[in-house]
Parts: C-alpha cells; sequence; structure tokens
C-alpha cells in the first residue's frame, strides 16, 4: 500500500488529526478531495474525444507529454452545472497510478478537515450516488461533501483489468 | 529472513542474469578455442565468482553445485582434463541448471532443487573427488570466502558482478593467487610432469601486479565503464525532453516575426540544434546490442544440430548493431524460431549435402546492420532451398489459395507464414507444428515491422526482418473520420485507393465488396466503429489493409498525410479499448488516436469470410 493510499484510507479513521482538502464547486453544493491526490490544477483544455466513451467521458488531452483522460465530474456524479458563469477548471488527481482531470464548476480554497468533524454518508437528498462519497463535512457555513476518489475513477476494476492483461 | 538479507539474495538474483551469460558465451568459446588459458582462467573466474556470492548471501545448494563444477574447470584449466565435447556439454548443463534454480528463487526464495544427478555427473567427469591439492587449496579459499563475508557487506555483493570497486576486487585475486600457489607446491611435491602447470603459473603471477581494470574486463569485454539506470528514468527524461523539443519549434517559428534582436534569434537556434542532440542521445539509452540475442542463438544451434546430428556452423554478423530495449526482448522468441527452422528444415543431413556438391558442414548466418531508420536481420543459410511448386501443391490442398491463382514464386514462398502450414513430412520436436512461422510474422508485425523470405532450390533460404528502431516511433497516416484526426500505423496499410460507388457491390445486403486487380475486396467502414455517419458518396477513399487470409479495404472521410509520430501509452482508464492502441501528439500538441484496424475490424472480417468465399466460387 503506497503512501497515498494510507493517507486516503486514514479518512475513514476517527484519528483526529486534520487532513487537507480541496474545496471546489459543483452545481450548487460544495465538495472536497484529498489535498494529497490532487497534482495540479488547470484551465480546460482542448481535448480528443473517444469514440463510444460514457457520457461523463469528455476526451484525452497531452499534459506535458502525458495522455491525462478528462471527465466531467459534474456528470459523473449527476449534479447540474452552475448556469451562469465559467469559472470551470480541471483538477488533475493521481491515485494508485491512476491519473485523471475532472472538470469542476469553481475551485474555492483548501480546507483544514478533523477526522472529528467527518460525519458518515448524509441523510441529505442528493442526486449523487452514495458509494462515491467517503464522508460529511461540517464547515463554518455549509457542508462540504468529502469524495471517495477512488471509487469515482474505478480504481478497482482498473486493477483488475491490469491483473488479467498482464 | 529479515529484510536485509531478502535484498541482498534478490540483488543477487537480479545480476546473476549478467553473469550466466558471460558464462554460457565463454562455455560455447570453449568449445572453439580448446587449449586458451585466458579463457579457462576467465571461466574459472565466473565459477569462483559465483560460488562465493552465492554463498555469501545464503544460496548454498547454488554455492555447493558450483562448487563441484569449479573443481571441473580447476581441472580443465590444470589440463588434466582434456576440453572434450561431452565436458563441454556438461558445463552447458550446469549453467541450464544454475539459470533454473535462478529462476525458481525468484519466485520462491526459499525453494530447493534436486542437484544430486548433476553433482554426480560433474564429478564423474571430474574423475574422483578432488584431489589432496584441491581440498587444500579450497579449504584456504573458504576461509578466505568466511572473511569476505564477514569483513565485506552489502556493496560488495553488488559490486561483485559490475566488478568496479577496487578494494573488493583485490580480494578475489588474492584468493586465486593462493590457490596458485598451494597447488605449486603440491605439484613440486609430487614431481607430476604437468605440460600445462608452468603456462598456468605465468599466467597467474602477474595477476597481483597487475591493475584492476583490464581484470575486470575480462566479465564485461568491453572498454567502457557502464552503469544500471531504472528504464522509468529514461522514459521520464525523454518524456521531458520531447516537450521541450516542442515548445523549442513553437518559439523558433515566432522568432522572426516577435523578436528583433539578433543574438536572440542565435540562440533560439541553437537551442534547438542542441535539443535535438539531446533527444538522440535520450532516446540512444535505452538502446542494447544484438549481443544477447545473438549469443543465445549460438546455443540453439549447437543443441538443435546436436539433436539432429547435423554440422552447422553459425556466422554472426553485426551484434553491436544496437536496438531498443523492448524491442530486443520481442526479438527473442521469433529469432529463435527462425533459427531452429534454418537448422531444422533447411540444411540438409550432411549426406545429401554432399551429394548437392556443397561442403557436409551447413553455414547459418546472423547479419544485423542499421538501414535508415530501420533495423534489418537477415538469417541466411546454404540449405535446400524452398520449393515453390511444393509449397503451392500444399497450399491448394489446405485451401489457403485456390487451383487458379497465379501467385509468382516469390509470392508463394511467403505462404508460409500463414497459419497452419507446414511441409514438412514428420513433425519433429524441433519445428514442424505449423504454427511457428506464422505466430513469427505477427510478432514481427506487431513491433512495427516487416518479414519476408526469400529461397532458391538447393541454394538456400534468406529471412529478412526489418523493424522500426524504436518502439516509440513509427510512421502514420493520418487519416479524418468525421471530425476528428486518427492515426493508423503505415505498416497495416498496403495501398490507398479511392473507389467509385458504383464499382462497390452491395452483397445481400450483409456486406460490401469490390475487386481490386480480380480480388474480391470486401469494404469495411471506420465511421461505423468510430460512431460517425457513414455518408453515401460518389467514390470513397479506401486504405487497402493487407489481412493474415486475405485483403480487406477500410473506408475513411479524408486521408491528410504520412508522417512520424511519437507513441504515447493511454492512461490506465482507457488502455485496453478494442482497436485503439494508443495515442499521438500531433503537431499542434493535440492528441490522437492510433487504431488498430486488425483490431477494430475483428468481427466484421470473421463474418465476410464466409461470404467471400461464397463469391468466388460463383
Amino acid at each position: 500500500m503506497n503512501k497515498l493510499d494510507e493517507i486516503n484510507n486514514t479518512q475513514r479513521k476517527s484519528s483526529g488529526e486534520e487532513q487537507r482538502y480541496l474545496q471546489f464547486d459543483l452545481g450548487e453544493e460544495s465538495y472536497a478531495v484529498h489535498l494529497l491526490a490532487v497534482k495540479e490544477v488547470i484551465p480546460v483544455p482542448e481535448t480528443t474525444g473517444l469514440p463510444n466513451g460514457p457520457n461523463h467521458y469528455v476526451g484525452i488531452m497531452n499534459l506535458r507529454g502525458q495522455i491525462i483522460s478528462i471527465i466531467d465530474l459534474r456528470k459523473k456524479l449527476k449534479v447540474n452545472p452552475k448556469k451562469e458563469d465559467l469559472e470551470e477548471a480541471v483538477i488533475i488527481v493521481e491515485i494508485s497510478g491512476v491519473g485523471i482531470g475532472l472538470i469542476v464548476d469553481s475551485i474555492n480554497r483548501v480546507l483544514n478537515i478533523k477526522s472529528n468533524d467527518v460525519t458518515e454518508v448524509p441523510e441529505v437528498s442528493s442526486q449523487i450516488n452514495a458509494k462515491y462519497i467517503a464522508g460529511v463535512y461540517k464547515g463554518a457555513e455549509k457542508l462540504t461533501i468529502l469524495l471517495d476518489l477512488e471509487s469515482i475513477l474505478n480504481i478497482k476494476e482498473i486493477k483488475s483489468q491490469q491483473e488479467k492483461a498482464a | 529472513m529479515d529484510d536485509f538479507e531478502l535484498e541482498l539474495k534478490n540483488d543477487f538474483l537480479n545480476e546473476s542474469t549478467d553473469l550466466l551469460e558471460a558464462a554460457e558465451s565463454a562455455f560455447l568459446k570453449l568449445e572453439e578455442e580448446r587449449n586458451n588459458p585466458t579463457l579457462l582462467n576467465e571461466i574459472f573466474r565466473l565459477a569462483h565468482n559465483l560460488k562465493g556470492t552465492s554463498r555469501a548471501v545464503g544460496f548454498d545448494q547454488l554455492a555447493e553445485l558450483t562448487h563441484v563444477a569449479e573443481n571441473l574447470i580447476l581441472k580443465l584449466k590444470e589440463g588434466s582434463i582434456e576440453v572434450r565435447d561431452d565436458v563441454v556439454s556438461v558445463l552447458l548443463e550446469f549453467k541450464d541448471k544454475v539459470n533454473e534454480m535462478v529462476e525458481g528463487l525468484k519466485g520462491d526464495i526459499n525453494a530447493s532443487f534436486d542437484i544430486k544427478s548433476l553433482q554426480d555427473k560433474l564429478e564423474g567427469i571430474s574423475g574422483n573427488k578432488a584431489a589432496d591439492s584441491e581440498s587444500a587449496s579450497n579449504e584456504v579459499a573458504d576461509n578466505k570466502e568466511e572473511k569476505l563475508k564477514v569483513e565485506k557487506s552489502v556493496e560488495n555483493i553488488a559490486m561483485d558482478f559490475d566488478e568496479e570497486v577496487p578494494p573488493q576486487s583485490d580480494n578475489r585475486f588474492d584468493e586465486v593467487v593462493v590457490e596458485e600457489e598451494n597447488k605449486e607446491e603440491n605439484k613440486e611435491e609430487k614431481a607430476e610432469e604437468k605440460v600445462e602447470a608452468p603456462k598456468i603459473v605465468e599466467a597467474s603471477s602477474p595477476i597481483p601486479a597487475t591493475p584492476i581494470r583490464p581484470a575486470s574486463n575480462n566479465v564485461n569485454n568491453s572498454e567502457d565503464e557502464s552503469i544500471r539506470v531504472k528504464l522509468s528514468r529514461i522514459d521520464k527524461i525523454n518524456n521531458v525532453i520531447g516537450e521541450l523539443v516542442i515548445l523549442q519549434t513553437v518559439i523558433s517559428q515566432r522568432r522572426y516575426e516577435f523578436i528583433q534582436d539578433d543574438l536572440s534569434n542565435k540562440s533560439i537556434g541553437m537551442m534547438g540544434k542542441l535539443f535535438k542532440e539531446v533527444q538522440e542521445i535520450a532516446m540512444s539509452l535505452r538502446m542494447l546490442p544484438l549481443k544477447g540475442v545473438f549469443q543465445k542463438m549460438n546455443r540453439i544451434v549447437r543443441d538443435t544440430s546436436k539433436e539432429l546430428k547435423k554440422e552447422i556452423k553459425l556466422h554472426m554478423v553485426g551484434e553491436e548493431t544496437e536496438v531498443d530495449k523492448t524491442v530486443l526482448e520481442k526479438l527473442n522468441d521469433p529469432l529463435v524460431h527462425i533459427v531452429r527452422n534454418a537448422v531444422d528444415h533447411g540444411i540438409e543431413e550432411a549426406e545429401e549435402r554432399l551429394k548437392a556438391g556443397k561442403e557436409a558442414i551447413g553455414n547459418i548466418e546472423l547479419f544485423a546492420y542499421h538501414e535508415g531508420s530501420n533495423l534489418v536481420i537477415q538469417v541466411t543459410d546454404d540449405g535446400k532451398g524452398i520449393n515453390h511448386e511444393i509449397i503451392r501443391k500444399k497450399a491448394i490442398a489446405k485451401g489457403i489459395i485456390s487451383e487458379q491463382s497465379n501467385l509468382s514464386p516469390d509470392d508463394l514462398i511467403q505462404l508460409v507464414f500463414h497459419a497452419g502450414f507446414s511441409t514438412k513430412e514428420k513433425v519433429t520436436e524441433v519445428s514442424g507444428r505449423g504454427v511457428g512461422m506464422d505466430v513469427v510474422k505477427t510478432n514481427i508485425e506487431s513491433l512495427g515491422g516487416e518479414v519476408k523470405i526469400m529461397s532458391k532450390v538447393n541454394e538456400g533460404s534468406s529471412l529478412k526482418i526489418i523493424l522500426p528502431l524504436t518502439l516509440a516511433i513509427i510512421e502514420g497516416i493520418i487519416i479524418v473520420s468525421g471530425e476528428e484526426k486518427f492515426v493508423v500505423p503505415l505498416t497495416q496499410i498496403f495501398e490507398i485507393t479511392q473507389v467509385k460507388s458504383n464499382e462497390i457491390e452491395n452483397f445481400s445486403g450483409v456486406a460490401r465488396l469490390f475487386k481490386l486487380r480480380g480480388e474480391v475486396i470486401p469494404l469495411f467502414f471506420v465511421n461505423n466503429k468510430l460512431g460517425n455517419k457513414v455518408l453515401e458518396l460518389k467514390s470513397y477513399t479506401v486504405m487497402i489493409v493487407r489481412g493474415v487470409n486475405y485483403n480487406f479495404g477500410v473506408v475513411v472521410d479524408d486521408i491528410i498525410t504520412q508522417q512520424q509520430i511519437v507513441i504515447k501509452q493511454l492512461g490506465e482508464d482507457i488502455k485496453g479499448r478494442v482497436g485503439i492502441m494508443g495515442a499521438a501528439i500531433m503537431a499542434d500538441g493535440m492528441p490522437a488516436l492510433i487504431l488498430d484496424v486488425f483490431e477494430l475490424f475483428k468481427d466484421d472480417l470473421k463474418a465476410s469470410r464466409g461470404y467471400k468465399k461464397y463469391i468466388e466460387n460463383v
């Protein structure tokens, strides 16, 4: 298990330690992903489409020589995007060696979250698939939904395919 | 076992491969040069090295086995045993066993093996068990080894194989020298006539005085120093440099418009030249000489020819020729099969050869060289050649071609690459199962290369393999489907042509076909696979692809150009999509998908086989 996995897993343990998250907006709500999974943030790039790809799949981009897939996180989580303005950005994340770019409505800030302040999956009625949620953080003003990147990126399936191919 | 010990053992296992390869080469060389004292010394050093280090890291069985082999080698060195065929054979057997053990240990670090039979064999050939002189000198050597284990640590174990650390090497020579001295004394005592002994004394006495470097060269056989580097680091460098080259091109294109200053302009130009140079060097870091693969062929020829009771000499030219590491690894199996074939099917038995007016000893030549941006490997034999008439008959019998087919002799011979083809009457253990040559062809083609065979009855055959120098760059055709550009590797395309809509026959609404120079070609539409609309036009742009069994056509919206492209791996999340083999970065920096037309149209090809036959027979 690499360091990142360990850190991601400790999200779920209540240790009272502080972890840092990157907060962003999707539609009306705020979400966050573990900061250590974030490689960089870039403006929405030009992409080349993938034929017969899933709905949320936007395409591939050339990131300094590396080919990275870009997915629309709003479509993946089935959230309606903010109508107005487009401060859209792409968060490049990497988990277990798998890198991917996520299109979000806007980037907010970095949060320091104590695991004691995180509660399990909310009863809040949300359009999102519960398995993508790692927990909910009660911040000063509003709730921030913490996302489970491993589940969103489908790491388990990718790894098992790799093993089959090997 | 703690981590440290585990690491020691694994390091040894990983680095023993080089040593074993060197050993095999040396053993094979020994068969040719049976009285070469330098060679015998080198072999002894290799065995001694292996024994010492395997014992030091705790692989006792390995050490034990090597010890027995070392005794044999010692006797060879002294001359008390002659270098005979069976001696070399058992040494090669020893090397194979060690290989087997190393591979086994890599899988299970605690594995144990049955070494008794080989040990007995080695001892048997050595004559009686170690003579007194040997046990005396071995004891001394053993003590030295214990000291080594205690005094030295990790670096030395690793260094043994790189042979670059002076202090540690020093000790090795001390051991050898001590042994020699002991032996000399014992020989004098026994007053035995050993012609070889004086030679050995002379060879060994300079050792302590000799500087370290020349001796280490014996193991590597090269003048250069080298260092092991992780492949991933080289790939990272290549990536970054690739980006630099692109950025420099952008600036370079804009400089005359936007940059007035002379010095700046000149500097930008210079930068371009330097970046290109660095790029070439970085790419060359992944290149390795063919030598390793060629040496393996030596072994294959020897073993196979002995098995079939033929005498064959293998000539190798161009073994220093370099090729990308991944290409090298994939070349091994095809080459093994081709060489085996040449020995089995190509070269006739001695009697036959003499009758045909040839020398009894057959010849096989491996010839490698660079041609343009390609690597060419030719395997030539002076055997009986391929009879195209026999090929033709066999092909018709197997339904591969029809009676009327009028392929030229040259084309007929290429049919040996066809699946299910084998003209050998007896299926030998060596070859003849008919699955070999077509696998060779697909392997080579999957590397982006091509393979062709030429032959003259009674004179021999020659197989030519052409490969791109690196896997990372291929020649591609840029096509358009819908709004997007895609890349098709040039090696997949045989011809590009325009087909008018009135030339296309619609077959029962199931398929579309057209005739190209008398051949019925099924037509497939790339837009169908890529989710784009298929337009009804007066004329279509078609790429003709050479399939395994027959040709087919792929309709595209447009063909833009042919250019060299750099292949990039797709992210893990979309790897493995049917028909897409990777991505390429276009001149404008945008990625384009690289299509594999064989995979893309796999199902359509299967279906079309049926109706194609039907149409041809109608």
